[in-house]
């Protein structure tokens, strides 16, 4: 006869409790310690081990009665239906989420803020993630992508190199005629122009993004045709191609083809083709395209001299760029022998995010906002972990009781990995959500649209990555952390705090809160830096004045239109320029001076100017005069500012003469003081300034300070009187200055939010922390109480810790934060400090925020009756 | 026997009055209810431990698991300040209903 085992039996009586998926691990271990009470009780009457197990296990033996009774207690749902959803799940699986939902449920605060952080964490990714996405995909839109390049230039001043996108007209023609590697070529050039219609008087349109394009700039680029054919009208003089956009602003609903527009007032054009708007992500982006040869003589087109148009190649094969590179050098070399120029091709996919020199533009940006979503999804995954391991104090007790029923490692630790993988779920679903009502955020700051419709399967199987990374990061260790609790000694003492588990969440927090002050520094560094940019002085006044382009009628009537609105009380003075002031400038080589070295050679800025500009824009004249009307001969004179006389090593340059070119030769009249002639991030350059008329392109007026509404339509009506037929623009040359710094800009606002944003997810986790803590400590907050401590002991008893956390934390930040600062700021030639204050500021409100967190816990638990804290024990 | 109804409805208070001498777990919990019944209230474990794990949800009891000496696992039940309050409700109203049977019984010869 076999032995009967009373253990065995026990353990198969367990087991058969534990299907029931009604009961679980603490129902079981109660009925066990009952009936093996049971059983002593009936050993020590005299039965045998066999009947005394039957005995105290009939009652429970039947767990379907067992269920009945247990059932009416638990909130029945998913069971007792006819549709029974065990079974789409292996039905151990099931049960297991449906006790992590009861836990969640049960535990609404943590959940909300675990959930809530890991939802903001992944956002933040996404967003980014599309971002990036987004950027490196600008301008591959092009079927030949691959194989397009731009032609940089590259050349010497002097000791320094030089790159720009400009190059000879005659490049694209012979680079197309020349080189068997190069399928095509093609060069165009933007220019503006007014355009009018001779059947619509009242309808003038001036357009800024008009296309000077050769007969391949449609077989180059894809831009895809609506009606026409735009490739041929562009080898037919007098044609001209309109975007769907413009053809309906011009046209309306009428077919816009045949139609006839006249550009400047003086050439026509027909409409020969339409094609669909250019899409966001292009580069190259025009609204009217015109046949070079219509716009510029046959002489200039086939120089080698003229630099304007950007001329991009078409290779058989983007291996072969390197040859085709050298043979457009020796190309232009020998065109062009004095001048020391080579030519660099640089991959259409490039152009977005690397200047001409190849040094990094936009893709500076794609880095860094790169590692920061990395930071931020990193320091949702921190609190998550944080605030798991946080509640396992709670558990403990829990896991050691399943441990005691015979759950095994395993099967505990897929538990908790469950939970994780359900909260990461949810917030996938949040987040999800969060995007959607974020996209108007979202395109205010980046100018981008989400659309969940033409979503690429790169990026979703990008977000799918993201969240599997963070349902793993934020569920491996607290499901191994959690599992390893061993029964007895969890049940016993509550759960082993010290040594190696209470120090790694210490690491968590302190590490959190160092990459918000990271974050928070960066964020602080960069606005500083703008507002240095912004307030600094240019060197001529920039605030009130406002330019409007110059047009024949008001070249023709200047001195009638400066007179009239001179005798406007809000105008102060009118003047005329080339370029608004401040804006890249051309470039003049071949200057001679007096004392020259042979082969020496300095690039000059070249700023035409009347015999008004200077006072108006409050230019100081620190050697000799300005242009003045008294003396004819200023006509061909010049006025350099100090880096020119500088770079050209000239004592008392006054009265030396000067000469742009081999014709005409001048003298230096004056020096002015240096002033920002570029964008402050190019620094200070030689410029000449001269009064060329030539050149006249844009009127300055400064008008007094005061209502400035009333002193634009003074100017309108003299505009109205003096310039018909052309519309009235114009724009402030302050507000101007902010197109150059846009990126820097943007950058500011969206390190602002990201800092934000990653502050708010750290609160959540301290906010979780320092319940965890006000927890511990219950007992010893109890005892202190009654033995007579204020509340503002007990606070401070919560906070002390945290305290030194902050601390601990900014020492780790403040060295990673200035050495990131320092090397983005080395790219300004103008930049500014990184002052102490700043990281004070950082730290402080580090503090501020990380005290005013831990307090609401603290609080909580100094005002709470000692004796409730005390029961428990 | 005692009817059904009638152990339902004294569980309640009969479990409250017990855990108010101090805490207790389930098998105990019976044996005294055995013990002060005289052997007519013989609750099985099937139905009390259901309506003690009742109870606390209700907030009358909070438990604590305690390991014994011996290695065995038990839970613990006692009394919140709820339950208190529950009790004295309880005890108000079986206070009443005796005292009316009292009253009707007095006159009727000793039932024994």
């Amino acid at each position: 006869m076999k032995m009967f085992e009373l253990e065995k039996a026990i353990r198969d009586w367990k087991k058969s409790l534990f299907r029931s998926q009604k009961m679980e691990e603490p129902d079981i271990a109660e009925l066990e310690s009952h009936i093996r009470d049971e059983i002593d009780r009936l050993l020590k009457e005299g039965l045998d081990e066999a009947t005394a197990f039957q005995k105290a296990v009939k009652d429970t033996k039947s767990f379907e009665s067992l269920e009945a009774e247990y059932g009416k207690v638990r909130r029945l749902r998913f069971y007792g239906s006819a549709w029974n959803p065990a079974r789409l799940l292996p039905a151990f699986a099931w049960s297991h989420l449906k006790i992590a939902v009861r836990k969640m449920r049960k535990q609404k605060a943590y959940s909300f803020i675990n959930t809530v952080g890991l939802a903001l964490g992944m956002t933040v990714s996404f967003l980014i993630f599309f971002w990036v996405q987004d950027e490196l995909g600008t301008n591959r839109f092009h079927e030949n992508a691959d194989q397009l390049f731009r032609v940089n230039k590259k050349y010497q001043i002097g000791s320094e190199t030089q790159y720009n996108s400009s190059t000879p007209y005659a490049l694209a023609h012979a680079t197309r005629e020349n080189f068997a590697e190069v399928i095509d070529a093609t060069g165009f050039q933007r220019i503006r122009a007014l355009i009018s219609f001779s059947d619509k008087e009242d309808s003038v349109f001036f357009e800024n993004r008009v296309c000077l394009v050769d007969s391949s700039f449609f077989k180059v680029f894809t831009f895809p045709s609506i009606e026409g054919d735009p490739e041929k009208a562009m080898a037919e003089p007098d044609s001209i191609v309109l975007t769907a956009s413009t053809a309906h602003k011009y046209f309306g609903t009428e077919d816009p083809l045949g139609k006839t527009l006249t550009l400047d007032h003086e050439k026509d054009f027909v409409v020969k083709g339409v094609i669909e708007d250019i899409p966001p992500d292009s580069d190259i982006r025009f609204d009217l395209f015109v046949p070079i040869s219509s716009m510029i003589d046959p002489e200039s087109l086939s120089s080698w001299g003229d630099h304007y148009p950007s001329t991009f190649v078409l290779l058989q094969d983007s291996s072969v760029s390197a040859e085709v590179e050298k043979k457009l050098s020796g190309l232009i070399q020998e065109q062009l022998p004095k001048e020391q120029i080579s030519l660099v091709l640089q991959p259409l996919s490039d152009i977005h995010l690397y200047s001409s020199d190849g040094s990094e533009e936009g893709m500076k940006f794609v880095r860094i906002f790169s590692i920061v979503a990395i930071l931020i999804l990193v320091i949702a995954c921190i609190n998550y972990i944080n605030l798991s391991t946080a509640r396992s104090e709670r558990r403990a007790k829990e896991v050691g009781l399943r441990k005691a029923v015979g759950a095994r490692r395993m099967q505990i630790a897929w538990q908790f990995f469950l939970e994780s993988v359900l909260f990461t779920l949810i917030a996938l679903g949040i987040s999800l959500l969060l995007i959607q009502m974020l996209g108007g955020v979202f395109h205010d700051l980046t100018g981008k649209t989400i659309a969940f419709s033409d979503l690429n399967p790169g990026f979703l199987l990008g977000i799918l990555l993201i969240t599997v990374f963070t349902g793993l990061a934020a569920g491996v260790y607290p499901a191994l952390v959690m599992s390893s609790f061993k029964p007895v000694r969890a049940l016993r003492n509550g759960f082993d705090r010290a040594g190696k588990k209470a120090s790694f969440r210490k690491t968590l927090v302190v590490i959190q809160v160092s990459l918000s002050i990271i974050l928070l520094i960066g964020m602080g560094g960069i606005e500083k830096q703008l507002r240095y940019i912004r307030a600094r002085n240019h060197g001529f006044d920039k605030h009130g004045v406002l330019f409007m382009r110059m047009n024949r009628e008001l070249q023709k009537n200047y001195e009638a239109f400066r007179n009239e609105l001179l005798q406007n009380p809000d105008v102060a003075s009118v003047a005329r320029t080339f370029q608004p002031p401040g804006e890249m400038s051309a470039i003049i080589r071949g200057i001679r001076w007096e004392g020259m070295e042979p082969g020496e050679s300095v690039a000059f800025g070249y700023i035409p100017v009347d015999y008004d500009t200077l006072d108006l824009l409050g230019m100081k004249i620190v050697q000799g005069r300005k242009f003045s009307r008294e003396f004819p001969a200023d006509e061909s004179n010049f006025i350099l500012n100090e880096k020119a006389i500088e770079a050209m090593d000239l004592k008392d340059p006054i009265g030396k003469p000067f000469s742009l070119n081999e014709d005409s030769t001048g003298t230096i009249i004056g020096v002015v003081k240096d002033f920002h002639s570029l964008p402050l991030n190019f620094g200070l350059e030689p410029v000449v300034l001269l009064l060329d008329p030539d050149f006249y392109s844009l009127v300055l007026i400064r008008i007094r300070p005061g209502d400035r509404r009333e002193a634009i339509s003074g100017i309108e009506a003299a505009w109205k009187k003096f310039s018909t037929g052309f519309p009235f623009e114009y724009h402030f040359l302050d507000e101007r200055f902010d197109l150059y710094y846009g990126p820097e800009i943007l950058a500011g606002k969206i390190f602002r939010t990201l800092a934000l944003i990653a502050i708010f997810i750290s609160c959540l986790g301290l906010l979780g922390l320092s319940a965890f803590v006000a927890e511990q400590k219950t007992k010893e907050i109890g005892i202190r109480k009654t033995l007579g401590a204020s509340a503002l002991r007990v606070i401070l008893l919560l906070t002390k810790q945290f305290f030194l956390w902050v601390l601990l934390a900014n020492v780790i930040a403040w060295p990673i934060a200035y050495f990131a600062m320092r090397n983005w700021l080395n790219n300004y030639p103008f930049r500014t400090t990184l002052g102490l204050p700043l990281f004070l500021f950082a730290a402080a409100a580090a503090l501020v925020v990380t005290m005013f967190t831990v307090s609401f816990q603290a609080l909580k638990a100094a005002l709470a009756n000692p004796a409730d804290s005390l029961r428990y024990e | 026997m005692i009817e059904k109804a009638l152990v339902a409805a004294s569980t309640k208070p009969i479990i409250l009055s017990i855990l108010i001498r101090g805490e207790d777990y389930g098998y105990q919990i019976i044996q005294k209810v055995k013990d002060i019944s005289g052997g007519s209230l013989e609750w099985s474990d099937k139905m009390l431990y259901p309506v003690l794990h009742r109870m606390e949800k209700e907030g009358f009891l909070v438990s604590q698991w305690k390991m014994s000496d011996g290695g065995r696992l038990r839970r613990y039940y006692m009394i919140t300040e709820k339950g208190h309050k529950e009790l004295d409700f309880e005890r108000h109203q079986w206070q009443s209903v005796t005292k009316a049977l009292d009253r009707l019984w007095k006159p009727l010869p000793s039932l024994d």
